[in-house]
C-alpha cells in the first residue's frame, strides 16, 4: 500500500499498560492504533519521540510507505486516502427491495442517478423500480470496473464503435456479456434507463455482433423474432435493398 | 453465408421454455443503436426480419450533407453515435485546403451508413479509398479530380445499385475507368470528360445504358446497348459500333470524331443500325466529301465543319429542322416536305464579292418546302469584300421573304458595313436582323433599311 503523506499522533499510553508498555498511533484520519511499544519503535522516528518524551499532543507529517512488520506482530497503518474526503456512499434499492451500498462516483456512472443526486432527490436510497437485484448487481459491477479504470475526474468513457482501440478493459468486457439472452436484454434496457453509455454501448454491440454475418432466417431463430411477412411482401422487401444481398 | 457465433450462449432453462422475441419488443431507439454497430449491408437486411424490424430501418433519420470547402467535421459529429440514412454527401474543395487524411476520416464515417450519392468534387488528386469501392449502396457518383486505381476493384465486387456515374477529370491508375464501368451492370447515364490518357473505351453488357456522354477519349467501342437513347461522343481517333446490331432505341446520336470512318461504315447503314434516330449531330467533319444521309425518322440534322464545302443530298422525308455552320456555302439538297426550320452559320474569312451574295441566294432559294422559316447567322472575317450595288440590283430579282432572322455576329471593322448589310438586303428580306455594330448607329442607314423594306 502506497500512500503520499500520512499524519501520525503519537500518545503516550505508557500509563496505562504497565507489562507490555504500548503505543497508541493515530492516522490522519482518526483512526486508532494499539500497538507495542517496541514494535512501534521499529521506526525510528517514532522512537525519537517516545524517547524525547514530547509526544504527549505531537502531530508529525510522516511519509509512511508501505507496512511496518515485525517479527510477530504486523502493524498496518493503512491508508486510508481513498476514504479521506469522497467517501460518501449512497444506496439503490432494487424492484425486489434489495439495498445496495456502492461509492457515490461509482453511481454517478449512471447520468440518471447522477441527475437524482445532483437535485438533491437523494436522500437515503435511491428507488430503482425497473431494475432488479440480479441486474442492478451486474451493473455496479460493471461501474466499479470502468470507473476504476478511468479514475478520479469524469465519467468512463469508453469507446465501442468499431475502430476504436481505447478500451482497456476488453477481455473484462467480453466476459462481463457472455450471459444468457434475457440477462443481455435486461441488461441492455437497465442501461438505457439509468443512461451508462459505455455500457449501452458494450451491449447493444453484443447483439450486434451476433446478427451479423447470419441469414435472416438464422437471425429470427436466434431471436425467437416472428416472420409476420407473406412470401410476396418479403420478396418485395427484399427487392427494395437488393443491393444489400448480393 | 458464413456462420458466426461470436459469443457461446450459456444454455439457460429460460431460453428454451421462454421463447419470447424480446429484441423486437426493445425500445426503437434501441433497436436503431444496435443497427448503429452494423455495416450498413447486414443493417440494411434486417428489413426482411420482420415488419417491426422494417419500421426501425424506415424510421432512421433521412440527412444530406453539402459542404463547399469547408471542414465538415463538426457536420459529421453525427455519425459518430447515430446510424442514419445519407441521401447525399456533397463535398466541394475548391482550394487545397481541407488535407487528404480529413476526406478520408469523413468518407470512413459516411461510408458506415446506407448512402445514396456521393459527389466529391476535390481539385487535388484524391486518391479514393479502397472502402469505397465496397459502398453498394450508392446510386448516384460524381467524381471529379479524383484519382482511381486499379488494384483496389475486387474480382467481385459490383456496384448494384449504381445508375448513375459521372467522371470529370478523374485520373486513373492502371485501367480503372474501365474497371468500374465493368462492375456497374445496372447504370442507366454514364458521362466522362476531361479524363486525361483514356485511350479505349468500352460499354458492354449495359442493358440498362439510356445516356451516354462520352468526351475526350481515343477510341470508343460500343457492343449491345438496347435501351440506349441518346449518345453523344468525342474520340480522337475513332468510334466504333457493332457492325450487325441494331441500337433500337437510340434517338439522339451526336458525335465529334478526329479522323472519322464514320461517313464510310455507319452514314449508308442509317436506317438499318439506328432505325429510331431522330436527331443526329455530325460536328467538326473533316473528311466528308459527298453525303448522302438517307433515314426514314430523322427530325433534326446538323451538320458542321471547319475545312471542307459540304455537298450532297439528304433524303429525310421527316426532318423537321436543320443546321449547317461552315465557312462556304453548302450544296445541300434536302428532300423533306416537313422541314420548317433552317439554319446556316458561315463563318467567312475569305475575299466575298457580289457573286458570293448571289450564290448565297441561289443556295437559299431552294428551299421551296411551304412553311420553311430560314435563319442565318454571318461571321465576317473578310479583309476584302468588294460589292457593286449595280449588278446586284440587276441580277436580283425578288429578295426572299420566307426570312425569320438574319444575324451579323460580327461585322470585321475594316469593312464597309452598310455595304454589306445592303447587299443581304439584296437577297433577303428578313423579319429581324441583329447586328452588332461597332460604332454609332447611323440613322441614315436605319431610314433607308425601312423604305427598301416597305417597297416589296
Amino acid at each position: 500500500m502506497a500512500s503520499s503523506s500520512t499524519s501520525v499522533v503519537v500518545s503516550n499510553k505508557e500509563k496505562e499498560n504497565k507489562n507490555t508498555k504500548k503505543v497508541t498511533l493515530k492516522s490522519s484520519d482518526g483512526e486508532s492504533f494499539e500497538v507495542d511499544e517496541s514494535v512501534a519503535m521499529e521506526s525510528q522516528t517514532i522512537k525519537h519521540i517516545i524517547e524525547d518524551g514530547h509526544y504527549s499532543s505531537l502531530a508529525l507529517s510522516l511519509s509512511v510507505k508501505t507496512t511496518m512488520a515485525s517479527s510477530s506482530t504486523s502493524v498496518v497503518v493503512s491508508n486510508k486516502e481513498k476514504e479521506n474526503k469522497n467517501t460518501k456512499k449512497v444506496t439503490l434499492k432494487s424492484s425486489d427491495g434489495e439495498s445496495f451500498e456502492v461509492d457515490e462516483s461509482v453511481a454517478m456512472e449512471s447520468q440518471t442517478i447522477k441527475h437524482i443526486i445532483e437535485d438533491g432527490c437523494a436522500n437515503n436510497e435511491i428507488p430503482l423500480p425497473n431494475v432488479t437485484s440480479g441486474i442492478l448487481s451486474r451493473v455496479i459491477e460493471y461501474c466499479k470496473k470502468h470507473k476504476e479504470a478511468a479514475g478520479e475526474s469524469e465519467p468512463s468513457v469508453t469507446s465501442y464503435t468499431s475502430n476504436s482501440t481505447t478500451n482497456p478493459l476488453t477481455e473484462w468486457d467480453t466476459e462481463f456479456v457472455k450471459v444468457d439472452q434475457n440477462t443481455l436484454f435486461d441488461l441492455i434496457l437497465a442501461a438505457n434507463y439509468l443512461d451508462i453509455k459505455g455500457l449501452l454501448d458494450l451491449t447493444c454491440k453484443t447483439v450486434a455482433d451476433m446478427m451479423k454475418g447470419k441469414t435472416p432466417q438464422e437471425i429470427r431463430e436466434t431471436f425467437h423474432i416472428k416472420n409476420d411477412y407473406t412470401p410476396e411482401e418479403e420478396a418485395e422487401v427484399r427487392k427494395e435493398n437488393q443491393w444489400a444481398f448480393e | 453465408m458464413k456462420k458466426m457465433m461470436v459469443f457461446p450462449r450459456e444454455s439457460s432453462k429460460s431460453d428454451k421454455i421462454d421463447a419470447e422475441d424480446r429484441i423486437s419488443e426493445l425500445p426503437e431507439p434501441i433497436k436503431q443503436h444496435i443497427l448503429f454497430f452494423m455495416c450498413p449491408e447486414d443493417a440494411a437486411r434486417t428489413t426482411v426480419l420482420s415488419k417491426t424490424w422494417q419500421q426501425t430501418w424506415n424510421s432512421l433519420r433521412r440527412l444530406s450533407f453539402f459542404s463547399v470547402g469547408l471542414d465538415c467535421t463538426k457536420t459529421l459529429e453525427i455519425l459518430h453515435t447515430e446510424k442514419v440514412i445519407i441521401q447525399s454527401f456533397k463535398v466541394i474543395l475548391i482550394r487545397a485546403d481541407a488535407s487528404p487524411s480529413c476526406i478520408g476520416k469523413w468518407l470512413e464515417l459516411v461510408l458506415g451508413n446506407y448512402i445514396n450519392q456521393l459527389l466529391l468534387d476535390i481539385i487535388f488528386e484524391y486518391t479514393l479509398p479502397k472502402q469505397m469501392f465496397a459502398a453498394k449502396s450508392l446510386a448516384i457518383l460524381y467524381l471529379r479530380g479524383c484519382r482511381l486505381v486499379e488494384s483496389f476493384f475486387d474480382e467481385n465486387a459490383k456496384f448494384t445499385r449504381l445508375k448513375e456515374l459521372t467522371l470529370d477529370k478523374v485520373v486513373q491508375d492502371g485501367n480503372a475507368i474501365q474497371e468500374l464501368l465493368n462492375r456497374c451492370p445496372v447504370l442507366e447515364a454514364f458521362s466522362i470528360d476531361n479524363c486525361l490518357n483514356v485511350y479505349c473505351l468500352e460499354l458492354y453488357n449495359l442493358p440498362n445504358l439510356k445516356m451516354a456522354k462520352i468526351n475526350r477519349v481515343r477510341m470508343f467501342y460500343i457492343n449491345e446497348a438496347p435501351n440506349l437513347h441518346t449518345l453523344c461522343c468525342t474520340a480522337k481517333i475513332s468510334i466504333i459500333f457493332l457492325l450487325c446490331t441494331t441500337y433500337t432505341n437510340l434517338r439522339k446520336l451526336s458525335i465529334r470524331i478526329g479522323y472519322n470512318s464514320f461517313d464510310v461504315m455507319y452514314v449508308p447503314r442509317l436506317n438499318s443500325m439506328f432505325p429510331l434516330l431522330e436527331t443526329l449531330d455530325l460536328n467538326d467533319i473533316r473528311r466528308l466529301d459527298e453525303v448522302k444521309i438517307s433515314h426514314d425518322r430523322l427530325e433534326s440534322l446538323s451538320l458542321s465543319t471547319k475545312f471542307n464545302t459540304i455537298t450532297g443530298q439528304i433524303d429525310c422525308k421527316n426532318l423537321v429542322s436543320c443546321k449547317y455552320e461552315g465557312k462556304t456555302i453548302p450544296s445541300l439538297l434536302i428532300n423533306s416536305s416537313r422541314l420548317q426550320d433552317v439554319q446556316l452559320k458561315l463563318l467567312t474569312d475569305y475575299p466575298l464579292d457580289t457573286w458570293w451574295f448571289l450564290r448565297l441566294k441561289q443556295y437559299l432559294e431552294t428551299f421551296k418546302q411551304p412553311g420553311v422559316l430560314l435563319n442565318l447567322q454571318l461571321q465576317i472575317e473578310s479583309s476584302m469584300v468588294e460589292i457593286n450595288p449595280e449588278l446586284l440590283s440587276e441580277q436580283s430579282v425578288c429578295p426572299l421573304t420566307n426570312f425569320k432572322h438574319l444575324r451579323f455576329l460580327h461585322i470585321e471593322s475594316s469593312q464597309n458595313h452598310r455595304d454589306i448589310i445592303d447587299a443581304m438586303l439584296w437577297t433577303i428580306h428578313p423579319e429581324m436582323i441583329s447586328v452588332k455594330l461597332l460604332s454609332q448607329p447611323d440613322s441614315a442607314l436605319i431610314k433607308v433599311k425601312y423604305f427598301v423594306m416597305s417597297d416589296c
